[in-house]
């Protein structure tokens, strides 16, 4: 069931709501007992198989870490054992569904070999539950989390905002929420879930989807091998990368909504990436749980493991001043290589995201080289700040928009494809009477190498109007975290304190009368555009 | 403001804004499907009718109850004027169902429903060459365009119908794309060159006026070169993969006999056939087959179907297009390589109809096919009776 579907907003939502605080008037257990049911439900709708497959999962989970729990200090051999038994199984799990087809076309490519792929059906949300399911077996063995019921621990997986594409909470960060919680109506926090709800719906079906349609054909027109011209792999390039901002955004904020509904903040996702002054930025505000896991539990391990081996063996740790560059690399490159390996394989079994993946890795280490030197280059630090942030803002959204060309092809080529149509390299053309209208302009473009073609005026007219509007909304205006900051939108979100722009201070959301109809206004628009479903982007990760 | 109130006020404040858009797209009605009277400066034309053609003229058909049905695909659309006055008051009202793309099953089923309306006596169909390169699946239309349809391919009452409408009602006033159609309707009223959908089902000629004007006669027969250029290396292999037989065929036999067993009279129709576009078909290799598919059609000429043949060589099949960009030449006949005008679809009509002594098209006998079968049927007919 999406969010962004008659049947959740009108049907499952309203009896989900309703159910909620009706048991919870009576029954704190009850109410608990309703949502884990009603997550079930929603989780079971697209496909009821895949309850066969999360349940078992489940409960070996919680098999293992009460294992690891009551062995932990008894026996941390053992515990140890369970856990690392737990994390293969999980990695396990997710392999099975969603690389073992890419694992046996690889082969098939790189050897020449002829294995016939499995037809699986990848469990919605299977990416984000299991290193949900991971980070807790290592909090627990970590002493983390010192005491929890199978009832937790299935709420804790399954509650529905965050189930099929995060954000990805840590246990200690949810379950003192329902714990502590009242589930009795609070109307502030209902009025600042719908409120989030309306705004990510918005994002979502007015806002990514309508740019969707402008920059999708020229995939599958690369994905064909015809050459595409400037202005089309543009549009494709910055039209993708304004359609996953708002698919994300706008998911991210219905999820933080839904949440709300209930009494819950989950922690915050994505916060105007696009507004990110450097790559190390970037990715402090876009998924940021998903960064926040890969940090905690993949690259600190792993730098921490080998600064302990180079020590041993006398070699010189990472100095943040005067670092070697032999420190450099085996202590940064390599783990940030690495963990970015490991982020392009989650998103999606295919060589894009590996290169995605890995092209991110060396965006961060060139990032952080640039940081290891800056110092003895530009000693100035304020006047580096004033010069180098936009500079810094302009590279990171080259880099971002050239990294999410590889996001979305379906291939390597079509997205070589595209690159070199950004280049210039297969020519410039326009619709002719784009250019007949331009006058001069058109003149000028046209003595400049771009020659018209018979495409529709209209269509390209709307595209590159749409991309700046949506970039103007993306770069400009306030976010719904901040819009919300005075009313705990998530956590992590702090009510801003300094001195802020005319614009800030008008669009900050407040229970007024004005914000109502604004918010009605929204949810309209929302509720207009759902008459073409389309799923999340993350959802499919 | 406490925010309980924040929360009753924005319930009414939506239910208000979903209620006025709802009423504002029920009273323009862009694709017609409501009926609701078209209002001079409001709602009279509807230049956005045509991104739901087959839906907006199910509607329509069912509350013309139409004698004469003219079926076929966007050249039948554009080009034959249900209220041309050479219709005679016996064969009228007469709807035109063409849909743009329709293949061969999609015009049988838009037949049964012209049929199943009630006094359906003549058939005009418009047979193109294209329908017949591809073979067609059984199912003739999307699911929902067949659950709108007053009776299911078996000829028993639809029972989707029902659900269908509501949800096509749903539609066309609860969704941004009616909303921004309303407003596009509304404020199209007074452009010269908005296409319109009119009650009896013919699409204006706004959209390709308006293509000329912008691009001019050659750009319109250069992009339709490029498309048709493409279509037809694509027909070639899809002629090849079919052993070289004319696809289809059953599904003209099968419309055949539904207006037999009805008594509905058929007139089947071969488009005045651009010289340009013949060359463009006979480059690619399709020569032969044209000559093949054309014998052919004229063969279903029976004592209840007539088949006339305007794809003869001849001075309205012969119109060139422009050969430059800067030659602003103005086409009398056709606006690009596949769609003939209005104009033309006149001179058809009036032929098939007997208004006219032109020598213009042939009908099947003087083909050299016996059988023909004049537009006989008389108004009134009930099916069945």
């Amino acid at each position: 069931m999406l969010f962004n579907s008659y049947l959740f907003i009108f049907g499952f939502l309203p009896v989900a709501l309703a159910g909620f605080y009706a048991f919870g008037r009576f029954s704190r257990l009850t109410a608990i007992h309703w949502l884990i049911g009603i997550s079930l439900a929603f989780y079971a709708w697209w496909r009821p198989l895949n309850l066969l497959l999360i349940a078992p999962s489940i409960l070996i989970n919680f098999v293992a870490a009460r294992l690891i729990l009551h062995n932990v200090h008894a026996r941390p051999a053992f515990a140890r054992a369970v856990l690392l038994a737990g994390i293969v199984f999980n990695v396990c799990f997710l392999g099975y569904f969603k690389y073992l087809n890419f694992f046996e076309s690889s082969i098939n490519d790189l050897f020449g070999a002829n294995l016939i792929l499995t037809s699986l059906v990848l469990p919605l949300g299977i990416s984000f539950i299991t290193f949900q399911k991971i980070a807790f077996l290592i909090d627990v063995h970590a002493g983390r989390i010192t005491e929890f019921t199978l009832r937790d621990y299935g709420l804790f997986v399954l509650f529905f905002p965050q189930l099929i594409a995060g954000p990805i909470v840590h246990y200690r960060e949810m379950m003192p929420q329902f714990q502590q919680a009242s589930y009795k109506l609070d109307f502030e926090a209902l009025a600042v879930g719908i409120s989030l709800f309306s705004f990510g719906l918005f994002k979502k079906v007015v806002l990514a989807d309508s740019i969707a349609f402008y920059a999708s054909p020229i995939y599958g027109v690369a994905a064909n091998g015809i050459p595409t011209s400037l202005f089309d792999a543009w549009i494709a390039a910055l039209g993708f990368t304004l359609q996953i901002y708002f698919d994300f955004s706008g998911y991210s904020d219905m999820a933080l909504g839904l949440a709300r509904l209930f009494g819950v903040r989950l922690p915050v996702n994505f916060n105007s990436p696009l507004r990110a002054t450097s790559i190390i930025d970037f990715w402090l505000r876009w998924h940021i749980t998903l960064t926040r896991f890969l940090t905690a539990y993949i690259y600190n391990p792993l730098a921490l493991s080998l600064t302990r081996r180079r020590l041993a063996q006398g070699l010189p740790a990472l100095n943040a001043r005067q670092a070697s560059l032999s420190a450099f690399v085996s202590l940064l490159v390599f783990p940030t290589l690495l963990t970015m390996f490991v982020s392009g394989l989650w998103h999606g079994a295919g060589y894009t995201f590996l290169l995605w993946g890995l092209l991110h890795g060396a965006y961060i280490s060139v990032n952080h080289g640039w940081r290891q030197v800056r110092p003895r280059l530009w000693s100035n630090a304020a006047s580096y700040r004033r010069i180098a942030a936009p500079i810094g803002f302009v590279l990171t959204f080259l880099c971002v928009v050239v990294g999410m060309v590889l996001f979305r092809a379906p291939t390597v080529q079509a997205a070589v494809t595209i690159w070199q149509g950004m280049l210039g390299w297969h020519g410039a053309t326009a619709p002719q009477p784009v250019l007949q209208h331009l006058g001069r302009i058109g003149q000028s473009l046209a003595w400049a190498g771009v020659t018209p073609d018979l495409s529709s005026g209209l269509r390209f007219v709307h595209a590159w109007l749409w991309t700046a509007i949506l970039l103007a909304v993306a770069l400009a205006l306030p976010n719904s975290l901040e819009m919300h900051a005075g009313y705990d939108p998530a956590l992590g979100i702090k009510p801003a304190t300094g001195a802020r722009s005319r614009l800030s201070a008008t669009l900050t959301w407040r229970p007024s009368m004005t914000w109502a109809l604004a918010v009605a206004a929204v949810s309209a628009g929302g509720i207009l555009s759902l008459g073409q479903l389309s799923e999340f982007l993350y959802w499919q990760f | 403001m406490p925010p309980q109130r924040f929360c009753s006020f924005w319930l009414i404040s939506l239910a208000a804004m979903l209620a006025i858009v709802a009423g504002f797209d029920a009273a323009v009605d862009p694709y017609g499907i409501f009926g609701i009277p078209r209002i001079a400066g409001f709602n009279q034309v509807k230049p956005d009718a045509s991104t739901h053609l087959l839906m907006s003229k199910t509607y329509q058909v069912e509350r013309v109850h139409p004698v004469t049905v003219l079926l076929g695909t966007s050249r039948a659309d554009l080009g034959f004027d249900p209220a041309s006055p050479v219709w005679p008051a016996s064969l009228r009202p007469v709807f035109n169902y063409g849909v743009p793309g329709a293949g061969l099953t999609t015009v049988f089923a838009t037949l049964r429903e012209a049929a199943a309306t009630g006094q359906l006596a003549n058939v005009v169909m418009l047979v193109e060459f294209e329908s017949f390169w591809f073979p067609e699946s059984d199912s003739p239309q999307t699911d929902e365009d067949g659950d709108r349809f007053l009776l299911s391919a078996d000829g028993t009452p639809n029972p989707h119908r029902l659900w269908q409408r509501l949800r096509d009602g749903f539609l066309a006033t609860l969704t941004t794309g009616a909303l921004a159609d309303s407003i596009d309707t509304v404020l199209g009223q007074h452009s010269r060159l908005a296409p319109d959908l009119t009650e009896l089902g013919l699409t204006t000629e706004g959209g390709f006026e308006r293509q000329a004007a912008d691009n001019g006669y050659y750009g319109l027969f250069a992009a339709k070169r490029q498309q048709v250029t493409k279509a037809a290396e694509n027909a070639v292999r899809g002629w090849a993969g079919n052993g070289g037989e004319i696809a289809n065929m059953q599904v003209l036999r099968a419309i055949a006999s539904f207006c037999r067993s009805r008594h509905i009279g058929l007139t089947l129709v071969i488009p005045p056939y651009n010289a340009g576009l013949l060359t463009i078909y006979r480059r690619a290799g399709l020569g032969d087959a044209y000559a093949r598919w054309k014998h052919a059609i004229l063969a279903q000429a029976s004592d209840s179907v007539a088949v006339w043949d305007f794809g003869v060589p001849g001075p309205y099949t012969s119109e060139l297009p422009p050969t430059d960009a800067k030659d602003g030449l103005t086409l009398r006949w056709y606006w690009e390589y596949v769609h003939f005008k209005r104009a033309l679809g006149e001179k058809i009509l009036a032929r098939i109809i007997g208004a006219s002594d032109e020598p213009f098209g042939i009908a099947a006998p003087d083909a050299g096919i016996l059988g023909t079968a004049p537009m006989t049927r008389r108004a009134g007919y009930q099916p069945g009776g």
